[in-house]
């Protein structure tokens, strides 16, 4: 009786994950190939899962008695979840997630731009991503924070514990967001002139907005807004993140020369032009969000000037030794990220290294390594069936599962021993 | 005297595209039946292939010999609807068969040598869709420095839209398109008459018969020369002389392009280009035994008027399904990925078989040009046009190492210097340095 009142405040005390009632019932999942997501493949391989939880995964487990079965078929692989660290996909097509308030806007929230009924995660969903950052957008120097959820399953189990982040923008982005930047004909000067209209101008937006939220740390008061100095001040403590937004490798040394300024460490994002400062990026260990690969890609964070373009810059980040991951941005289906990462193995990048590239590199940049990113025990059973090599042009996702239900399954895979 | 003359011009025109004996050895042909011949020779003179075969075809002593030891052989690819290279796609007007696309190709344009770059030998350059009746076509090799070089077919085909041109909805666009026969006929009508007069002047006989019949005995004389050149390739058109595209977006507009090639008499001269929709009207389409091309969007998206949900439809399955050959296009594309390959891998991951699609990217389109007696597929009589994959043609990480036009050399990938350029993301010192 004691224990069991010990099982029941333990059960009290710590709150139950916000997951939907699934069947307890246990599946293995047999596949010619498990792509463990840390790099490892077992051929062939199993994966059992249990409540929406992966239970066991590799080689041989052992099966538990009673479980259903499903059988992969011949060529089949079986990876994690994919991961987009930085999508510009799923909020609300009419409004979106450019919040104009401000240059300088840390505090607001991007939950609330998310629309989880929107078709664009339906369709990251069948094509295999099933875990995404959305990225702040760039239209403000200090953007709002990113959240990090799954594109499918019930709205009540998609977000996702990520570690907060804060995004900053001192490329272009932010200088072409709101075309002229001219004040409107019989109006006082009004946010639809305020933008910085320079570079310069970003990176003193910048510098002012750290600068008083230094201020406000040491003196506990601030002229600003306390809510947005709050927010900084946590960044400048090091307990939300920072991230930059950049394309062209001149606006990479800016980034870093600020960020030194107030003892920040960031993670780049984009970064069309990293193979042009790899010294840097390797020096200072910028982990970078690489991509979408077509500089042409990503417009809907708008800028004027993609960059240069190498194809080979994962291979080159991979070298180096720099922590990387690839993005797909605003792109999905045929450029979406299942392609990104292809792209990236047709131009040398090994098929792990795109794999974990895609899925256990964006889950540690996340901080939700915990959760989802690899096939191992009580990670969260989001994986992904293909019907041959994983990321391949030719190979099709037969089917995808989140928190171990299946959000895909055109074949009816999983029906079977229903 | 007559004789030097026409040496001297045959001397100042361009020089024909021509290559020497070229045999390629070693490698491993493959055909998109799946069919392999490993240790393959292929020999090429003039441009056309001799002998295809296994390690026992002879070599001539006096070929160039190209060793293709570790390589896939395979057809160089055929895009059979392209405006590559065209300053615009579409004109203004909305009638034109009196351009032609002779006018407007430019040799040098990035098209052409992401083309090569991409393994493909022959390409249809064909005005755009956004026309009621667009000029004339040309097929061209994506190599050479002038347009008489490129030329294979000068006069490949025209363009006609069923689709309605911006501007115009569905009821002006076939207004427009009837009313340019229409004055086409008027046109040859009053010209027939005209040469029934002149003859009648010259013999100095009198003119005794009605408009019409005379125009009926001016038909005997008339050739496509008499008429004003503004119509003369619709002329041709109209006898079927000219292969037409008929672009038709939707089902419907596919219902009504059958319609009015049906009611033209020229269905055995059509080829329908199709939109994602178009796959709709595919038991019409079958019925008419003609070719499709399709659209460089493989995935017809379609949000429901009533529900709000979106379905997608794999429109090349429903080809394959339906068993009616088909020739994918590109939009062009993004640089260093060969976008038709990938369509073609993409056909795979649908379920579809490798032979369908591989044949879609080259058998199939040189159906659709008509010229599939010359290229399309690697065997003895046809171009040698070639391609050295490192590998299985559909394969993640197989590229196009060298191309070979009608026995030459046209691309080396080690040669390509945009391509080495954004593979080592540095700057080349400039070519002669």
């Amino acid at each position: 009786m004691k224990s069991l009142s010990l099982v029941m405040l333990a059960t009290l005390a710590e709150p139950a994950p916000l997951l939907p009632p699934y069947g307890s019932d246990t599946v293995v999942i047999k596949a010619a190939h498990v792509h463990l997501g840390d790099g490892n493949v077992e051929s062939p391989g199993v994966v059992v899962i249990r409540d929406g939880k992966i239970i066991a995964a590799g080689k041989d487990p052992g099966m538990p008695l009673g479980s259903r079965v499903i059988e992969c078929g011949e060529a089949s692989s079986i990876t994690p979840g994919l991961i987009d660290a930085a999508c510009q996909l799923g909020t609300s097509t009419l409004i979106g997630w450019s919040e104009q308030l401000s240059e300088v806007v840390p505090q607001v929230d991007l939950s609330q731009a998310v629309d989880h009924y929107s078709r664009d995660l339906e369709e990251l969903a069948r094509e295999g991503v099933t875990t995404i950052c959305l990225t702040p957008e760039a239209a403000s120097v200090v953007g709002g924070k990113g959240i990090s959820f799954k594109t499918a399953g019930p709205p009540a189990g998609r977000m996702l514990p990520a570690a907060p982040f804060v995004k900053a923008n001192l490329g272009p982005e932010t200088v072409f967001r709101a075309g002229s930047n001219t004040t409107p004909f019989g109006q006082s000067v009004s946010f639809y002139a305020r933008r910085p209209t320079t570079r310069m101008g970003s990176a003193w937006v910048f510098r002012k907005a750290f600068y008083d939220a230094l201020e406000y740390r040491s003196k506990g008061t601030t002229s600003q807004d306390p809510a947005v100095m709050a927010v900084l001040a946590e960044v400048l403590d090091g307990k939300v993140g920072l991230r930059m937004q950049a394309r062209e490798a001149h606006d990479f040394f800016t980034c870093d020369r600020l960020a030194s300024e107030f003892g920040l460490t960031f993670t780049l994002e984009y970064a069309t032009e990293a193979f042009q400062c790899l010294d840097l990026l390797a020096e200072r260990k910028i982990p970078v969000i690489y991509g979408p690969v077509d500089p042409s890609a990503g417009l809907s964070t708008g800028f004027n000037d993609p960059g240069d373009l190498c194809l080979t810059t994962p291979v080159k980040l991979k070298e180096r030794g720099i922590a990387f991951c690839l993005t797909a941005a605003d792109q999905k289906g045929e450029n979406g990220l299942c392609h990104q990462a292809g792209l990236a193995i047709r131009h040398g990048l090994e098929e792990t290294e795109a794999l974990r590239a895609v899925t256990s590199v964006p889950a540690q940049f996340l901080g939700v390594e915990k959760r989802v990113g690899a096939l191992k025990p009580d990670l969260d059973a989001d994986l992904v069936v293909w019907d041959g090599p994983p990321l391949f042009d030719t190979s099709r996702v037969k089917a995808v599962l989140i928190l171990g239900q299946t959000v895909h399954d055109p074949d009816g895979l999983f029906d079977a021993g229903k | 005297m007559t004789i030097l003359c026409v040496a001297v011009v045959a001397a100042a025109a361009p020089a024909a595209y021509a290559a020497d004996r070229l045999a390629i050895k070693g490698g491993t042909l493959l055909r998109a039946s799946g069919e392999k011949v490993e240790n393959a020779v292929l020999v090429i003179d003039g441009g056309i292939i001799r002998k295809v075969g296994g390690a026992d075809v002879e070599i001539p002593f006096d070929a160039t010999v190209i060793d293709a030891t570790g390589k896939t052989l395979f057809a160089g690819v055929v895009l059979a609807n392209s405006s590559m290279s065209l300053d615009r796609p579409n004109e203004n007007l909305p009638v034109v068969p009196f351009v032609s696309v002779y006018d407007s190709l430019a040799p040098d344009s990035p098209g052409f040598e992401d083309a090569l770059r991409t393994g493909m030998t022959t390409v249809h350059v064909i005005q755009g869709s956004n026309c009621v009746i667009a000029g004339m076509s040309r097929i061209v090799r994506p190599y050479g420095a002038m347009v008489e070089y490129m030329t294979v077919i000068p006069e490949a085909g025209i363009k006609i839209s069923i689709t309605p041109k911006s501007g115009y909805n569905s009821m002006t666009q076939m207004a427009e398109l009837r009313n340019a026969f229409f004055e086409l006929d008027q046109h040859v009508q009053q010209t027939a008459e005209r040469l029934y007069e002149e003859e009648q002047t010259r013999l100095e006989k009198k003119l005794l018969i009605p408009p019409d019949e005379a125009a009926k005995e001016g038909m005997k004389k008339l050739t496509v020369e008499d008429l004003d050149s503004k119509w003369r390739t619709l002329y041709r058109v109209k006898n079927g002389e000219l292969p037409v595209f008929l672009h038709c977006e939707s089902a419907s507009d596919v219902l009504r392009g059958i319609d009015w090639v049906n009611g033209m008499n020229l269905m055995s001269r059509t080829v329908f280009v199709l939109g994602t929709e178009g796959f709709k009207a595919i038991d019409a389409l079958k019925a008419t035994g003609r070719p499709v091309v399709l659209s460089g969007n493989l995935v017809h998206r379609e949000i429901d008027y009533f529900t709000n949900k979106e379905t997608l439809a794999f429109v090349p399955k429903k080809f394959a399904e339906a068993g009616i050959p088909f020739a994918l296009q590109t939009f062009g594309g993004t640089m260093g990925e060969g976008v038709i390959w990938y369509q073609a891998a993409r056909l795979v991951r649908e379920g579809i078989s490798r032979e369908i699609a591989l044949k879609s990217i080259t058998q199939w389109p040189a159906d659709v040009i008509g010229l599939s007696h010359l290229v399309g597929s690697l065997d003895e009589g046809k171009f040698g046009n070639v391609l050295l994959l490192t590998g299985d043609p559909l394969d993640q990480k197989t590229v196009v190492e060298t191309v070979v036009i009608e026995g030459k050399v046209v691309y080396e990938r080690s040669k390509d210097r945009r391509l080495q350029e954004l593979l080592k993301g540095e700057k080349l010192p400039p070519a002669g340095n």
